[in-house]
């Protein structure tokens, strides 16, 4: 079934006039050519900043000399390593949570019809016109109050006592992030073939297996699309964690603003490297193991 | 039946609600309360209430080139976000469409790799982007050594506008991709069947078909975009602001918290009505189909 | 099936993500966040190992939470205060007054130590959010030199100690500088000296220290608000605005070393540290004034370990460990028994630099103050950044 999606619809299918080839052929070169250029952009400064932490001099914007100092120094470096860590748990956490919450909003609001679906349509936009600074003070502002009303109702204090942490920061990303991966679902939402489903209820599929097999695979693209935003917003989200966060709570864009007063260490270069190693590592590994399986599965 | 629906409807849309009405409503309408009370030295705000707040957003400057100061700014920061939209937009659009023209493994690798420098550290990025613009920087070192002249970059809008693109391109890619994904290209087919040629199909076929994905992605860049502070202070020189830094410098310096929560209700009403257009739209489109 | 393909592929890399995740939080614990440390058996407490800069070993806390600059402290000494005293001192950084002091009014914040600048003091103090320090659990305080003490700001030195302190004034490079280095503001505000550097000078991202310059140029005093004042002060900074390569607070330490800039509105401790990595970089308080500023350590007035803070202030003040600080700040210590163990490196490069103010240039110094009427530095301001 989701096969038939995606038939390629190759030249050979239609008759082709001769102006139209050229503007084919044209149009591929650009597009192939737009995408290299595209790819090349991102990746300037990344490549910047991956032979920077390989470079000999803390301050200098010359190449000084290769050196692994830097790597090491990052294994001795507790505050950056510990932020680094709270970063992922935080980013994976409210990515999962986000992206299952998300799909769920954008279901119900694509598929139902209800009593202030509009007022919520609107307000779902909230986190995201929202400015940074206003969500961070006012967030600051809320979880104040809410967490002395705790305080005081179950008498907690001094080391015991609810403060602002780690918790309140994955609540928050969670929050913005929601917001996210709705807008993103429901724009593949939008255009899905109601037909699809209609049918498979039609041959006798209930509601959850029409959903599982046929609607879930099909805005899977949607969703992948959400949680690597969710993923990305959380994980470089500065302004509203600092106001959110407490005593050992910084995350590693907090860590990373505190260093630039002197200059970006060149440890945070080599963590940034190591995370890149990683991801990449991580998605060619995948499609590694994949294109093993799906050898098997062909034979 | 009808009841199963609303259980259906509640369950999925409860924890998304719970978190947006506790962790965005609630606070916002703090916002809204604070920008109706009076500002106190050092921070925080007086329990009074004051309109200070609002007459000081909408005063008359007779120096300024428009009503005053800060509008001189708020239409600096959506111009800035319009062209930024526009460059994401003209790039981000054909390469969306080259990922999901290609095989499915392809696809992933490249739709991964699109994002994973944003895992890096923006500042990191930002700063990277400081070092090949900059007067003694990469680029300026390689025109020098091949005998042309340094063109100075950095601390002008030029290098602004190349760090906001930067910083959404992505944010513009993956709601493209999720739309163009899901394209049926069967429509193109019968179009073609029908003799229409390769740019009539695209303006009367692929094009409004992607539209959804093209608002979405560029709702998602330009509200980031002017929500910005840090690249013009990076790239920029800090010589010019962005709604992002007047707000900062109120709940800053300026000890001012009910004059930048009334610059953050003006901004917020602006982007909704924005919004509500939108969704009024689409709800008109879709009674109609 | 491409479909079927691709959510496989999706589960796998989210499987190898978590994977990833369960090994990072496998690794050696964190410090405790959340308060959820629980009241340990002072397993750790350093019965015999507490020396005599720890206070009553019996009353410290396992756990100091400081709140400080960021990349103000030689983190060293924090190992060295754990080490010898038992206690783990948890940091987390801010980079300006304004956010420190949001965070503290907030209430509840954790935090048992904050490193307030001057004018923050006042403030906070005002609002009732610091602590009044117990001098008795401060011996060291007698190191202090007395010239750093009854500030403005809190004349008693109630709730707070000095930290570090440093000026406002000019940086530049020599070498663009053939005939010697600037003495004049004039240098930065004048046209048509500052556009000979067109593009390669920078200000202070910063109302008070900025606007403040320009006032001082034009002969008012620094914290003048008077609208004609300001309206001069505006002009100035334009005509000086195309000229300028930009206001930077953040980074200009680099851009010195690396001479993307020649001239820069400085920090004395900032135009050292880039002094210590480009031998040609100067600093001067011009003839017309410059500023002077104290970074000052207070207990908040919720904070969860207060006896552990002072027992923490104390040992910054011992004259080794403030030596060590400033000896990494370039800040300059207002402690009197660690200025005479500070090495010759650090003498060397603060006089030859021009960063120690003589007798004579202390005179030249002002401090910013925050008072009524002063709010209009900050529309000031926005002007100057509209155009």
């Amino acid at each position: 079934m989701t096969a038939a999606r995606r038939t390629p619809s190759t030249d050979a299918d239609v008759p082709i006039q001769r102006s139209d080839a050229r503007f084919l052929r044209w149009g591929k070169r650009t597009l192939g050519l737009n995408a290299v250029l595209a790819l090349f952009f991102l990746y300037a400064p990344i490549l910047v900043l991956v032979i920077f932490s390989f470079n000999d001099s803390k301050l200098a914007a010359r190449w000084e000399g290769f050196t692994l100092r830097w790597y090491g120094s990052l294994l001795q470096n507790e505050s950056i390593l510990h932020a680094t860590r709270n970063s992922l748990v935080v980013a994976l956490i409210s990515t999962a949570l986000a992206t299952v919450f998300g799909t769920m909003t954008a279901l119900a609001m694509e598929r139902f019809r209800f009593r202030g679906r509009r007022v919520y349509d609107g307000l779902l936009y909230l986190p995201i016109i929202n400015p940074e600074i206003v969500t961070g003070v006012s967030l600051l502002a809320f979880f104040s109050l809410t967490l002395s009303a705790l305080n005081q109702a179950f008498n907690l204090s001094g080391d015991s006592a609810l403060r602002t942490g780690l918790v309140t920061v994955t609540l928050t990303h969670i929050a913005f992030n929601i917001a996210f991966v709705a807008v993103v679902v429901r724009t593949t939402l939008k255009n899905f073939r109601r037909s699809l489903e209609e049918a498979a209820q039609d041959l006798g599929a209930n509601e959850w297996v029409t959903f599982r097999r046929v609607t879930l695979p099909l805005i899977a693209p949607g969703i992948l699309a959400g949680a690597l935003l969710a993923f990305t917003l959380s994980l470089d989200n500065f302004v509203i964690t600092f106001f959110v966060t407490g005593p050992g709570g910084a995350t590693l864009p907090i860590e990373v603003f505190g260093l630039i007063r002197r200059a970006i260490s060149p440890e945070i270069n080599a963590v940034s490297t190591i995370m890149l190693t990683i991801s990449v590592a991580l998605i060619v590994g995948s499609q590694v193991i994949m294109r093993r399986r799906g050898v098997m599965s062909d034979e | 039946m009808e009841k199963r629906r609303k259980l259906v409807l509640s369950a999925l849309l409860l924890p998304g609600a719970l978190w947006i009405v506790l962790l965005y409503v609630a606070p916002s309408i703090l916002i809204v309360i604070y920008s109706f009370l009076t500002r106190q030295m050092g921070g925080g705000v007086i329990w009074a209430f004051s309109l200070d707040a609002y007459q000081k957003l909408f005063s008359y400057n007779p120096d300024s080139r428009f009503i005053n100061d800060f509008v001189v700014i708020f239409l600096r920061t959506f111009w800035w976000g319009l062209l930024t939209t526009f460059i994401c937009l003209a790039v981000g659009y054909p390469l969306a469409f080259f990922i999901t023209r290609q095989k499915a493994g392809t696809r992933a690798v490249l739709l991964f790799l699109i994002i994973i420098p944003f895992w890096t550290n923006f500042l990191v990025r930002t700063y990277a982007w400081k070092f090949i613009l900059n007067n003694n920087g990469l680029i300026n070192v390689i025109l020098s050594s091949l005998g042309f002249r340094r063109i100075p970059m950095i601390n002008t809008p030029f290098a602004v506008i190349i760090g906001l693109v930067y910083g959404a391109l992505p944010f513009m890619v993956l709601p493209l991709y999720a739309a163009l994904d899901n394209f049926n290209y069967r429509y193109v087919e019968a179009a073609q069947d029908l003799g229409a040629s390769y740019l009539t199909v695209f303006r009367k076929v692929f094009w409004p078909l992607t539209l959804p994905g093209v608002v979405t992605g560029s709702l998602l860049v330009f509200i980031l975009t002017i929500g910005q502070f840090v690249v013009p202070v990076i790239l920029g020189g800090g010589k010019v602001s962005m709604i992002g830094n007047l707000l900062a410098q109120q709940f800053g310096m300026a000890f001012d918290w009910p004059f930048g929560s009334a610059i953050a209700v003006v901004f917020i009403l602006l982007m909704m009505i924005g919004i509500v257009y939108y969704i009024r739209v689409e709800a008109r489109k879709e009674a109609s189909s | 099936m491409n479909n079927s393909k691709f959510n496989r592929f999706l589960i796998l890399a989210a499987l190898l993500a978590l994977g990833l995740i369960v090994a990072a939080c496998a690794t050696p614990a964190a410090p405790a966040t959340e308060g959820e440390q629980a009241e340990a058996p002072a397993e750790a407490a350093p019965a015999e190992a507490a020396s005599d800069r720890c206070g009553d070993p019996s009353q410290l806390s396992d756990q100091l939470n400081f709140f400080n600059w960021a990349d103000y402290i030689d983190e060293d000494i924090l190992t060295q205060f754990e080490e010898e005293c038992g206690v783990k001192v948890v940091m987390d950084n801010y980079t300006t007054n304004e956010e420190l002091i949001a965070k503290i009014q907030a209430g509840n914040s954790g935090y048992d130590l904050v490193i307030p600048t001057d004018y923050a003091v006042s403030i906070m103090a005002d609002q009732g959010l610091l602590a009044e320090l117990d001098m008795d659990a401060i011996p060291n305080a007698a190191n202090l030199d007395d010239k750093t003490m009854g500030m403005y700001y809190d004349p008693e030195n109630k709730y707070s100690l000095p930290y570090q302190w440093s000026t406002t004034g000019l940086a530049y490079n020599a070498t663009s500088f053939p005939d010697g280095g600037p003495d004049s503001w004039a240098a930065v505000f004048e046209p048509e000296q500052v556009c000979q550097f067109k593009g390669f000078v920078s200000m202070l991202d910063d109302p008070r220290e900025t606007i403040g310059k320009a006032l001082m140029y034009l002969g008012y005093d620094i914290n003048e608000s008077s609208p004609e004042a300001q309206e001069e002060a505006k002009n100035l900074l334009l005509a000086q605005k195309e000229c300028i390569a930009g206001y930077n607070s953040e980074n200009y330490i680099q851009n010195l070393v690396n001479e993307e800039v020649v001239m820069a509105e400085s920090w004395a401790f900032a135009a050292a540290l880039a002094r210590a990595e480009n031998e040609n970089i100067f600093y001067v308080i011009p003839k017309e004034g410059g500023t002077i500023w104290q970074d000052n350590m207070a207990v908040p007035a919720d904070a969860p370990h207060a006896y552990t803070a002072h027992v923490f202030i104390n040992y910054l003040l011992d004259p080794e460990i403030g030596a060590q600080l400033t000896e990494w700040t370039f800040g300059f210590t207002p402690n009197k028994a660690a200025q005479e163990l500070l090495s010759d490196d650090y003498h060397t490069l603060m006089e030859d630099g021009g960063m120690l103010p003589d007798e004579e240039t202390f005179q030249r110094l002002h401090w910013i103050e925050r008072g009524p009427g002063t709010e209009i530095f900050n529309d000031t301001w926005t002007a100057v950044k509209a155009q």
